[in-house]
């Protein structure tokens, strides 16, 4: 089992910014649908008690809707991102991890 | 309960050991260098880094400690389970690309690439042994749990077997065997579970006979003698003549419609009967050295409704303070996922940011889909008659002994690895955190590489040490809920610096040092002086503590942040490049 060098796809900064916003805009999505999930156990327990789907109470629906949730958006992001980058070899990698400071402004 | 030893649960167990004994003294060729024996070379493929993410997340809170919330006090347990995924979206789309391209080994590369800043390594060092040792605690209690039905020894004997075999583990291979574990356990977990779930499925619900209901529903009490030993309903506790033990409980009272049994169920008809039953639910009630446990008829519908567990009551109290401490623990699992040590490391073990973010979407979808089946094997536990009424830690492999003695050793044994691969982690998150940082800083200069893994092994039996002890001084406490406070300090100590070193281009090295060590005490001083702390630990009255609710996040999580916003702005910034 070889667990030596290995060839390392680094990305290039315009890739980096613009994966890093579009991940931000899910993390917004997603953290808003948390938010109202919480807001909704405290104030409004009555809402999670009925029946809106399936005739399953919606304490459910919306626990599993928001694990399913998590997962789709990780799929989303995963896809917009893929095919990006490009190769270079471990010794880039090592060299950026050391200095930690690849993108000077 | 007294359990029998079930030597099939043994020699399963004994062989997944050996297995994982095996493939560290297999491995340990790979770990000779300090970048093998820390981050697997960073060659680790990135589907099976994310199954490991899933073997090294899911741990004994995981697996035992929310199936028995679930079985004991229905979905409360299952908003644990939407917490605790919730923080991978976090460490997916916020923290991993940034960490993997600034970290080499530890938490505190990430956190200290910009800065080259001994206070900042320091302090980062520390947080993550807090971090760490506060995680073991559960990992070691639940370990301790599963040894007594496994082998019919005492709880010490199972804490100290698991610790003697992890550091083991770390000590041989570091982080490629730790790797290969976890990737070995995550596997075993999701897929038992999910048998499990098909059996709960196929077995449906089925009331609990007229004739049998007097006898199964009578209170059952346990009575603590001076000589230490228990009575049961008056009698000592034993298999023998005059003697008795506990009843295993979990009974169906009513279905829709006067039904009697369902059969085979699907997986949404599942909730729409239970929402139309009554359960036996069963709370105990403690009064000096006597605690009497009764069933109280509860229908499915208030199962389905948060709430019901003491902890999170304050869901439906009218004081806005109980319903703080509710939103702060929800907030504390959100953050504190990508601030838990032993999974920033994981992202060191493969070789880009691209596998990264991969292996984070294969990690995110196995505990996502495991998380989901907690629902029903809580629900399936509760209804199984298979319970200890005594130790909600023992709901899961109860109900698997439901089905079979098989299934029961099989689950044991997957549940032990469970701790075996959580604890590996974070074990050799601890070590690499006192040689890759901690000591350079202490001797003034760096160590060589051999110098550094020997360290690491050192460091490892130390940690290893320390988590036998506390696991056994802390065996009464349900494994999840200590979690929660790890999860807690997790989040105060370690996101906000994470998070605005990688996004703050004003953060200083003072400002980050600061937020570690101020949300680190905070979340600390809060949960010590909190009112579960002086009910469950201290053994003194909840209300005697003058902090208003038990969850720190919401007041430590912020206060972190506001320490490194206004630190950094009366300091210099001498950072050398931010992203």
């Amino acid at each position: 089992m070889d667990h030596g060098e290995n060839q390392v796809q680094k990305e290039d900064r315009e890739t980096v910014i613009r994966n890093q916003r579009f991940g931000l805009k899910l993390f917004a999505v997603y953290a808003v649908t948390y938010l109202l999930f919480i807001l909704c156990c405290i104030t409004s327990p009555d809402l999670l008690a009925a029946t809106l789907f399936l005739g399953i109470s919606n304490s459910v629906v919306f626990g599993f809707g928001l694990i399913l949730l998590a997962i789709v958006i990780a799929l989303i992001y995963g896809l917009a991102c893929r095919g990006s980058g490009v190769v270079s070899t471990a010794a880039a990698r090592d060299a950026q991890t050391q200095t930690g400071s690849e993108f000077k402004r | 309960m007294i359990y029998e030893v079930n030597y099939t649960a043994v020699t399963i167990f004994t062989l997944i050991v050996g297995l994982t004994l095996w493939l560290s003294v297999y491995l340990a060729k790979s770990a000779t260098s300090a970048s093998g024996f820390f981050a697997a070379s960073g060659g680790i493929h990135w589907f099976v880094n994310g199954v490991a993410f899933a073997g090294d997340y899911l741990s004994a809170a995981s697996f035992l400690g929310i199936c028995g919330m679930i079985a004991f006090y229905g979905y409360d347990g299952f908003l644990y389970s939407i917490g605790y995924l919730s923080g991978w979206i976090v460490a997916l789309l916020v923290v991993a690309e940034p960490l993997k391209r600034r970290g080499k080994y530890t938490f505190a590369d990430a956190l200290d690439a910009a800065f080259q800043s001994r206070a900042i390594r320091l302090s980062a060092s520390i947080s993550t042994l807090v971090v760490s040792v506060f995680y073991l605690i559960p990992q070691m209690v639940g370990a301790g749990a599963l040894v007594q039905p496994l082998f019919g020894l005492p709880h010490w004997v199972g804490v100290t077997m698991v610790g003697a075999v992890v550091v083991a583990i770390v000590m041989t291979a570091g982080m490629v065997s730790t790797t290969y574990v976890q990737f070995l356990k995550g596997g075993l977990l999701v897929f038992f579970s999910l048998i499990l779930t098909i059996l709960i499925l196929q077995r449906g619900f089925t009331v609990v006979p007229e004739s049998e209901r007097a006898a199964r529903l009578a209170d059952q009490i346990v009575e603590k003698t001076t000589d230490g030993r228990n009575l049961i309903n008056g009698l000592p506790q034993g298999r023998g003549p005059g003697e008795t033990d506990l009843r295993p409980v979990g009974e169906v009272l009513e279905l829709p419609d006067g039904a009697t049994a369902t059969g085979p169920v699907g997986p949404f008809e599942f909730f729409r009967i239970l929402q139309g039953s009554t359960i036996a639910l069963w709370r105990g009630k403690t009064v000096e050295n006597r605690t009497t446990y009764s069933a109280t008829p509860t229908t499915g519908k208030e199962i389905l409704r948060p709430g019901n567990l003491p902890a999170l009551k304050g869901i439906r109290s009218e004081k806005w303070a109980d319903r703080l401490n509710f939103v702060s623990l929800m907030l504390a699992l959100f953050c504190g996922t990508a601030a838990l040590p032993h999974i920033l490391i994981r992202y060191y073990t493969v070789k880009d940011q691209a596998s990264a973010r991969k292996s984070t979407i294969v990690g995110i979808a196995t505990i996502g889909f495991f998380y989901i089946l907690t629902l029903y094997l809580g629900i399936g536990a509760m209804t199984s008659g298979a319970m200890d009424v005594s130790d909600n830690n023992m709901a899961a492999p109860l109900l698997a002994r439901s089905f079979s003695n098989l299934l029961f050793a099989l689950i044991s044994a997957v549940a032990f690895t469970t701790v075996l691969g959580t604890v590996s982690g974070l074990i050799i998150a601890a070590s690499g955190a006192v040689a890759h940082d901690l000591v350079p800083l202490i001797t003034g200069r760096p160590l060589v590489d051999h110098a550094k893994i020997k360290v690491a092994k050192i460091s490892a039996l130390v940690v290893g040490l320390i988590a036998i002890g506390l696991g056994i001084a802390f065996q009464k406490m349900n494994v999840n809920y200590l979690v929660g406070w790890a999860f807690s300090v997790a989040a105060s100590a370690n996101l906000p610096a994470l998070i605005m070193a990688l996004f703050w281009s004003r953060a200083t090295w003072q400002g980050i040092t600061a937020s570690i060590m101020v949300g680190m005490v905070s979340a600390l001083a809060w949960i010590l002086l909190s009112g579960d702390t002086f009910k469950d630990v201290y053994g003194l009255a909840a209300d005697q503590s003058w902090i208003p609710f038990s969850q720190p996040g919401i007041v430590t999580i912020p206060l972190s942040f506001l320490t490194l916003i206004l630190v950094s702005l009366l300091t210099t910034n001498t950072r050398k490049s931010v992203l």
